[in-house]
């Protein structure tokens, strides 16, 4: 039996296998992204109906925007998270673990696949949106603020993701939790509607999402649009909550890879 | 006959013991319809108003109609995912090279199988709303629901037609994820159900038209509209969906046929 010895050679093997897969399933790739690309404009088209003519292009803007870190959340969630269900029926988890490698790094590999499929739906979903809100969809406050916004939706929906892959490993979450979620997400959690817009009561359980302050820095970016908080606070609050994520992520990952070498796993989407 | 009604008959078997062993999921199917109406009609009302949404689709009772359509959203993806993605799960789990080979023709199980499951999701899905139409409504609103399932029943044989033929792709193109998975947002995007058809580009106008939801989408305008809805508006509707579905199914049964020989030619599997 030959067994992996060097870090390197397991990261490059991972790398490797992602790309080959992509290469591989290029039809379901571009399929992923036509139908991210049409769910996005479904809900969209109907929720920008109830906007009235004179917000019309504000609206669309901050919707725009909103899908996008969103497109950025649900592919963590569903390709990195959602994919553990395929790795574990094809077992490939306990090969994992039989060559003494974490079958969580095998599955964050699953990262490329969420990146480029994010990559590749942005610009179709701002073509489309271009069409609705004219070129204004293009008009940026401060690039850097945008720039910021979705690097940090990137870190915070990867650890969440890699939250969701442990403790589905031990636990079994079902899939449509999921979907329920990340649908609350956008309404609930910030990310398509800014903080201030929204009922009281809301406000607060956004304001204890970490996706919010990315959004709200973004909508600065993009809009000027003062964050709830004051861009100074906004932004140490989310550099707080990459500490925190990254610290509850590692913690989970030890605490479970710790349970699961020594009773098997559970998996997200298990019916 | 014979054939047909045994295919059925373990389908729905199966369907129902999905459901029984997975309680949270059968719980989600009555929770669903409510929950894409809370997002669609949450983030609506945060970045406008119901009263803009009343205007723009021009019907008398949005709340209705967002519920319902939110369940012929539902019951459309039942019935694509239930025809298109079944002969794909047979093959994921192992077992559509002894479905292929065995006495029933691979139509009659693409086809028959997945009806009685597809008419109780859709049942279910419906029915889910009821209460909140009762409240709204009262019991005429119980009575256009009814109307709207049978809308949904009837539609459901063009749309079978359309979903063997691309789920029989799929068996063709061999990839892991399902790549008809476009068919049920593209259908639900060019049927405009949460806005009117007519603000999507006219060539997608066109294409909207031959889909059979986008007709469902119709009657269901017509029952918010008016308190007593005129039964002889709905009559065209209803002759048109039969129009379809004779229509669909005639072109494409050869299809599904040549899927079958494609697929005992070349086998299930690649590897």
């Amino acid at each position: 039996m030959v067994y992996m010895k060097s870090r390197l050679m397991v990261y490059k093997a991972i790398l490797w296998l992602h790309i080959t897969r992509l290469e591989r399933y290029k039809y379901g790739f571009l399929n992923m992204i036509l139908i991210d690309v049409m769910w996005y404009l479904i809900f969209l088209l109907g929720a920008l109906m109830f906007v009235p003519s004179n917000e019309y292009l504000t609206i669309a803007v901050i919707t725009f925007w909103g899908i996008v870190l969103w497109v950025i959340m649900n592919n963590s969630v569903w390709l990195i998270a959602g994919w553990t269900w395929f790795a574990l029926a094809s077992g490939l988890v306990e090969e994992h673990f039989l060559y003494n490698v974490n079958p969580l790094i095998f599955i964050a590999g699953r990262f490329l696949t969420g990146i480029s499929v994010t990559l590749a739906t942005i610009p179709v979903v701002l073509t489309i949106f271009s069409s609705i809100a004219g070129s204004y969809i293009f008009y940026v406050y401060s690039p850097v603020y945008l720039g910021l916004g979705m690097i940090l939706m990137l870190i915070y929906s990867t650890l969440y993701s890699l939250i969701l892959v442990a403790l589905s490993l031990r636990t079994s979450v079902p899939g449509v939790m999921l979907d329920v979620f990340n649908i609350f997400m956008y309404v609930g959690g910030g990310i398509g509607v800014p903080v201030a817009r929204m009922p009281e009561a809301l406000r607060y359980f956004a304001l204890a999402m970490p996706y919010t302050h990315a959004a709200e820095i973004l909508r600065y970016g993009v809009l000027g649009l003062k964050p709830y908080y004051g861009l100074e606070n906004e932004l140490i609050i989310a550099s707080i909550y990459i500490i925190v994520l990254a610290t509850i992520t590692y913690i989970v990952i030890k605490i479970v890879m710790k349970y699961v070498r020594r009773h098997g796993v559970r998996a997200i989407g298990i019916m | 006959m014979r054939y047909v009604l045994a295919v059925m008959k373990a389908n729905f078997y199966l369907y129902i013991h999905e459901l029984k062993n997975n309680r949270g999921f059968a719980f989600f199917m009555l929770f669903w319809p409510y929950l894409i109406a809370f997002f669609l009609f949450g983030l609506g009302t945060m970045l406008g108003s119901i009263e803009e949404y009343s205007v723009r689709m021009n019907i008398a009772n949005p709340i209705l109609y967002i519920l319902a359509s939110s369940s012929i959203m539902l019951s459309s993806i039942s019935i694509v995912d239930n025809v298109a993605g079944e002969l794909l799960r047979h093959r994921w789990i192992g077992t559509l090279a002894y479905i292929v080979s065995s006495p029933p023709r691979l139509i009659i199980y693409a086809i028959a199988g997945p009806i009685p499951s597809t008419m109780f999701s859709s049942f279910i899905s419906l029915t889910s709303i009821l209460p909140a139409v009762l409240y709204f409504e009262g019991l005429l609103g119980g009575l256009k629901l009814f109307l709207i399932l049978m809308f949904i029943y009837l539609a459901m044989v063009p749309l079978i037609g359309l979903a063997v033929v691309v789920g029989g792709l799929s068996l063709v193109v061999r990839e892991e994820s399902n790549v008809a998975g476009f068919l049920t947002p593209f259908i639900l995007l060019v049927s405009g159900v949460f806005y009117p058809q007519t603000i999507l580009p006219y060539v997608l106008q066109l294409i909207g038209k031959a889909f059979p939801l986008v007709y469902v989408v119709e009657a269901t305008k017509i029952l918010a509209t008016y308190h007593y809805p005129p039964l002889n508006m709905l009559y065209p509707l209803i002759g048109i969906l039969i129009g379809m579905s004779i229509l669909y199914n005639l072109f494409t049964t050869p299809g599904m046929f040549l899927v079958e020989k494609k697929v005992l030619e070349r086998g299930v599997y690649e590897e």
